[in-house]
């Protein structure tokens, strides 16, 4: 009844919009017409994916500051190795395992958080532990996506015989016994960041390629990739353009979750001597080096203990809050 | 978020404050017969003429007797042999063996168990790792092992049922000490042949022992149970029923169980020295007579130069490590063989006098003298130094790298990686310079020195000097002992000139008993030894 | 069970004996390149000497005899010696992993009880304090190397405050400190796979409806949702024993337990090759086992899942 479009445009400003009786006259109504000139006017920021997604994030207070926490991280990774008075291989082993704030008396330089067994300075070697952690988790996590997701992606579009063949390759890399492989590559290749990457990342990606593959299985049938289709898509295009997009939520959750997961191998095999080349630095050569004298000095144990923990933390929860924000059915 | 975490350290703090002293520390564990030792690993199988390990010899040593065993002051004692005649070119030895002594079969100990054994040892089917010890020894020995003659011609004899013939190839002096190495225990043939040779000394049924404890039970990779041997021969000499022997592999581990009570001597590290010492704990050492250096390859150049390699042994301060990153009552290096190896009842590392001299100043110097021979530059020097994979390993491994880099002003780098793969770079020749140590088979100079004969097994470096040699086959056949050991000083010396390694440190042993084990032996040559007096003694 | 389903199974069943023949295969090859010798140790063995334990063990034989000898052998049930302590592999299996499984099913339900807690807890309390607070719990878990809890709780709850014993795996106490550490790694996996669930659990209709006939919130929650959001966490419980299994040599380690985990990293750094190939067969097995019976478990459970998949 409202929608019902006037001819003539009558103005009746006497009479009261209805009468007693509660009838409702069409002079009752003043037709406004087409506004043309604010038809396309645009009264709420129009939103994209990536646009609502970043709105999202930006209200969500513990995504916010998990994403501060890396930030600093990061930054501090870049910096604070140049600006410290110390190296990361300078040592003085009359002033070994000192407590944080110990005051070097021949320099007069402060450790902030003390030193270790060969008397170095822990607050440097953390800082540039966090850069090869965090470079080594990256650039993993970063491989580990893009073979993950062609490889998930051809073998859950393609199907059949060709999907068979492609998961049981699968099931062989991820059954390989990863330490024959990590051996191997440390002693046949120079050890070193590209090494230890290499290594990581060998059989890294079959997670996220398994995931890939599940996801595109359930969303090849759907209507708009039939439509892609039929209107002659080859297939790289469907996937990069049609599929990836739509799971592109659960790709970038799982990396989140794939980067703690990485620092954690990287402390593993710090622990079996498979890591960095020394005398470099990581998270997880110096927790482990804090583990054998975390009685004594627990100070050693801590700072890295805490390091690991903030960024596996910071990581998890962005993860999980992530998913929230992406994930359209929780979209309140 | 920071509450829950402040919440959360605030709790750790105060239970490790609250809880401190709450256990009476070196107590031991409960029950007044029993002890509890940590082995540190599984041995890898009991057979004594196949074990290599430390574990095994550890076991072996418990549950087996041969002709000798070490007493107390590692003195060769006998064991199984009565008494024993040497003849007098020293290269003939009779032992008269103990009569009555019964294996856990109920079979006599008697001289064919040894022949048997030794024979065995030297057939290569059995894959015996140091057959090596007794045909380099023993007359005959290589062309037995080698199949050329039969094992009834190998130089060792039963004369009748408890007396042993040996026949040496030279007049070793350490031979009665050897005798009480595993290689030279004796096997049952009857249960060696009953269980097979593949079956034998992989679980406690299939051993058959003679010594003074039995293997009672054998839980692989957690602990062995050993029970007193009522037959063993000096039976009455043992005072403790039980001792069990656990296998723990985390140093964190070991230290906990030790304070908990559960375990009464372990292993311990610097720090956890350091840690036991501050709580007023004694602490106990043994020099372990590990001596421990870099092994240079000499074939590479700038390390083929002595001037270069005396540079890189005087150039790192081994005290500084002894005693600041070590902590362990290590002490520094004066040569290759370490203070603990006596020859004619004194040490012999003090005959030799201390050979390296740190000197950081002076070694830079001969160092640029000695690339300046080879048309190279500090600047442009680079070494590698290989070392091993675990976390002590890679720890000193940097101490040197920065100690090099600083004193020397080359450039140093570290290449950790597993056992098996260092040993095979080592013997491919594909390094510069290796971290590198040498536990003694017996109490001699020789068993250090003979490493770096040319074409010796662990001569990985390649170094290789006529004179040495002939000072080292002179002293082989030398029999008074006087004038062995002046070759022996003499060619310690002209070793460490050469500097086909830079000596770092003398090891030591480092442990803690709990107080209710008195008397038990830990020297280099024995890790535990519980039968010379060890016993239980319970505090009221 | 159809025609259909049963020719399916027995498909992949020899896809999965495939698999692992492939996996043997690599395995085999690969660590053959591993630099070392199994029977090279610190003081260097005369050659004759390691030529006649390579020849006792059949090492002296081209790589390719040796590959098809063992094949032949692993057929009939013999896995060979190990190369280091001369026992059956099979033996060490046998008394090992039996350690290593009950570790790993301990550690299993531990995670189960407290993952599906703290998933639900987070899941009904959506967005609050209480929701980033279980999940932080949770967390702390997959946040901190299972080195460092081992260490920490064997320091604090066994030592200090004397609760536990230290090592060892014979009595019921002693069992529960190592499974707690383990479980620590996969109770985050649970507890968020819980939480996901029943978020989605949550808004289905019939939820709305108990709601409408004013049921109480936990009877909601615990009869309603719980019952019907566990299914999916059911269903990884497969391949998180896979996992466990295989990571548990750090916990073996410091609690000292004779499980298979230390045996097989030992024998990677050994380059024990028998203990490697067997173990790996063994655990290779098992992991193509795990998944296939989830496949099928998933068929049977839900009839959406066609067990035929694959073809178009």
């Amino acid at each position: 009844m409202f929608n019902k479009k006037k001819e003539n445009k009558v103005v009746m400003e006497t009479l009261p919009a209805y009468d007693v009786s509660g009838t409702i006259t069409p002079e009752a109504f003043e037709h406004v017409g087409v506004d043309y000139d604010n038809m396309e006017v645009i009264a709420r920021p129009s939103t994209s994916f990536w646009k609502d997604a970043f709105s999202r994030i930006r209200r969500n207070k513990v995504a916010v500051v998990c994403i501060t926490i890396l930030v600093i991280l990061i930054l501090g990774a870049i910096i604070v190795p140049f600006i410290s008075p110390f190296t990361i291989s300078e040592q003085n082993t009359a002033y070994a395992n000192q407590a944080p704030f110990f005051v070097d008396p021949e320099s007069g330089n402060v450790h902030i958080f003390g030193t270790d067994a060969l008397g170095r300075d822990v607050f440097v070697r953390l800082w540039y532990g966090a850069r090869i952690s965090l470079t080594v988790a990256f650039a993993v996590a970063a491989i580990d996506c893009i073979v993950g997701v062609i490889y998930g992606g051809i073998s859950g579009y393609f199907g059949g015989a060709v999907d068979n063949v492609m998961m049981r390759i699968l099931e062989v890399i991820s059954g390989i016994p990863y330490l024959i492989i990590v051996i191997l590559l440390m002693t046949v290749i120079d050890r070193g960041l590209g090494t230890i990457i290499l290594a990581y990342s060998l059989t890294g990606w079959t997670g996220m390629a398994r995931l890939v593959r599940g996801q595109v299985v359930a969303l090849k049938n759907q209507e708009f990739v039939i439509a892609a289709k039929s209107m002659g898509a080859k297939p790289s295009r469907i996937i990069s353009r049609h599929l990836v997009p739509n799971i592109l939520s659960i790709i970038i959750i799982n990396i989140t979750l794939d980067i703690p997961a990485i620092i954690f191998t990287e402390a593993f095999l710090s622990m079996l001597g498979l890591g960095i080349k020394p005398p470099e630095s990581s998270w997880g050569i110096m927790a482990y080096d804090g583990i054998t004298v975390f009685q004594t000095y627990p100070t050693q144990l801590i700072f890295p203990a805490v390091a690991i923990c903030l960024t596996m933390l910071s990581f998890n929860l962005l993860g999980d809050q992530l998913r929230d924000v992406f994930d359209p059915k929780l979209r309140r | 978020m920071k509450r829950i975490l402040a919440v959360l350290l605030a709790g750790i703090m105060t239970l490790s404050v609250a809880s401190c002293g709450s256990k009476q520390l070196g107590k031991g564990t409960p029950g007044d017969d029993s002890a509890v030792l940590d082995l540190r690993g599984e041995p890898a199988e009991i057979n004594s003429m196949k074990t290599a390990d430390a574990p095994g010899g550890n076991v072996l040593r418990m549950c087996m007797s041969g002709l000798t065993k070490l007493d107390a002051n590692d003195t060769p004692v006998g064991d199984m042999a009565e008494s024993w005649d040497v003849s007098e070119d020293k290269k003939t030895y009779t032992f008269h063996l103990k009569e009555g002594a019964k294996w856990t079969n109920g079979e006599p100990v008697t001289a064919h168990d040894f022949v048997y054994a030794w024979q065995t040892v030297l057939n290569k089917d059995t894959g015996a790792p140091y057959a090596y010890m007794i045909y380099t020894m023993i007359e005959n020995g290589e062309a037995v092992y080698n199949g050329e003659k039969k094992p009834e011609e190998l130089g060792v004899k039963a004369i009748d049922d408890y007396t042993l013939e040996v026949k040496l190839i030279n007049p070793v002096p350490y031979f009665l000490h050897l005798a009480s190495f595993s290689v030279f225990l004796p096997v049952n043939q009857k249960a060696y042949e009953e269980i097979g040779a593949e079956n034998y000394g992989k679980d406690a049924d299939k051993i058959v022992t003679n010594g003074a404890y039995n293997i009672k039970e054998w839980k692989h990779d957690d602990h062995i149970q050993f029970v007193k041997n009522k037959d063993y021969i000096d039976a009455d000499q043992i005072k403790i029923d039980n001792v069990k022997y656990v296998m723990m592999t985390d140093q964190n581990t070991k230290y906990n169980a030790w304070k908990a009570n559960e375990v009464d001597v372990i292993n311990v590290n610097g720090e956890q020295r350091e840690a036991l010492e501050k709580e007023g704990i004694e602490v106990k050492t043994y020099v372990d007579n590990g001596s421990w250096y870099l092994q240079f390859n000499t074939e590479k150049p700038g390390l083929n130069n002595v001037k270069v390699r005396t540079a890189i042994m005087n150039a790192i301060d081994t005290k500084a490590l002894c005693e600041n990153v070590r902590k362990d009552g290590s002490v520094p290096a004066t040569g290759i063989t370490p203070s603990g190896i006596k020859v004619n009842g004194e040490s012999f590392a003090e005959s030799v006098g201390n050979l390296v001299n740190y000197d950081p100043e002076a070694s830079k110097k001969l160092l640029d003298e000695g690339l300046a021979e080879e048309g190279l530059k500090a600047e442009d020097f680079t070494i590698t130094i290989l070392s091993e994979d675990g976390a002590s390993a890679q720890k000193e491994a940097q101490f040197y790298q920065e100690q090099l880099q600083k004193n020397l002003g080359i450039k140093v780098e570290v290449a950790p990686m597993p056992f098996k793969s260092k040993i095979a770079k080592m013997q491919s020749k594909d390094f510069d310079i290796v971290m590198a140590g040498w536990a003694p088979d017996y109490n001699d100079p020789m068993t250090y020195l003979e490493m770096f004969m040319t074409g010796n097994g662990n001569n990985y470096g390649g170094y290789s000097n006529p004179e040495y040699d002939k000072l080292l086959q002179d002293a082989t056949k030398e029999t008074d002992t006087e004038k062995r050991k002046e070759l022996l000083v003499q060619a310690e010396q002209m070793l460490i000139k050469d500097a086909p390694l830079a000596p770092t440190y003398f090891s030591t042993g480092v442990y803690v008993v709990s107080n209710k084990l008195k008397g038990l032996t830990r020297t280099g040559f024995q890790e535990f030894d519980f039968t010379d007096g060890a016993e239980i003694v319970t505090e009221k | 069970m159809s025609k259909q389903q049963v020719y399916f199974i027995l498909k992949r069943l020899l896809y999965s004996a495939i698999t692992v023949l492939v996996l043997v295969t690599v395995t085999f090859f690969a660590m053959k390149l591993l630099p070392g010798d199994p029977f090279a140790t610190a003081k260097a063995l005369p050659p004759e000497t390691i030529a006649a334990l390579h020849a006792k063990y059949g090492l002296d034989k081209p790589e390719i005899v040796q590959y098809f000898m063992y094949l032949g052998n692993a057929l009939k049930g013999d896995l060979g010696v190990s190369l280091i302590n001369g026992r059956q592999v099979t033996d060490i299996i046998a008394q090992a992993f039996p350690v290593s499984f009950e570790l790993g099913i301990r550690a299993l339900i531990f995670a189960f009880i407290i993952g599906i807690l703290l998933g639900v807890v987070a899941s009904v309390k959506r967005g609050t304090a209480w929701d980033t607070g279980a999940m932080f719990v949770a967390l702390i878990g997959v946040s901190v190397p299972s080195f460092i809890i081992g260490s920490l709780i064997q320091y604090f709850i066994a030592l200090q405050l004397g609760l536990f014993p230290i090592t060892g795996w014979s009595s019921e106490m002693s069992k529960v400190l190592p499974s707690f550490a383990l479980a620590f790694a996969c109770m985050a996996t649970i507890s968020r796979l819980m939480r996901t669930s029943m978020l989605d659990v949550l808004n289905q209709d019939y939820i709305k409806t108990a709601k409408a006939k004013g049921l109480s919130q936990k009877a909601i929650v615990w009869k309603h949702a719980v019952r019907n959001a566990i299914m999916p966490v059911v269903t990884v419980m497969g391949p998180l024993v896979a996992g466990v299994l295989m990571g548990a040599f750090v916990v073996e380690t410091i609690f000292a337990i004779p499980g298979l985990g230390k045996y097989f990293v030992q024998s990677v750094q050994t380059n024990d090759y028998t203990v490697i190939t067997g173990t790996t067969i063994f655990y290779g097995t098992f992991l193509v086992l795990a998944n296939l019976v989830v496949d099928i478990i998933y068929g049977l459970i839900d009839p959406r899942v066609k067990l035929t998949g694959g073809k178009e």
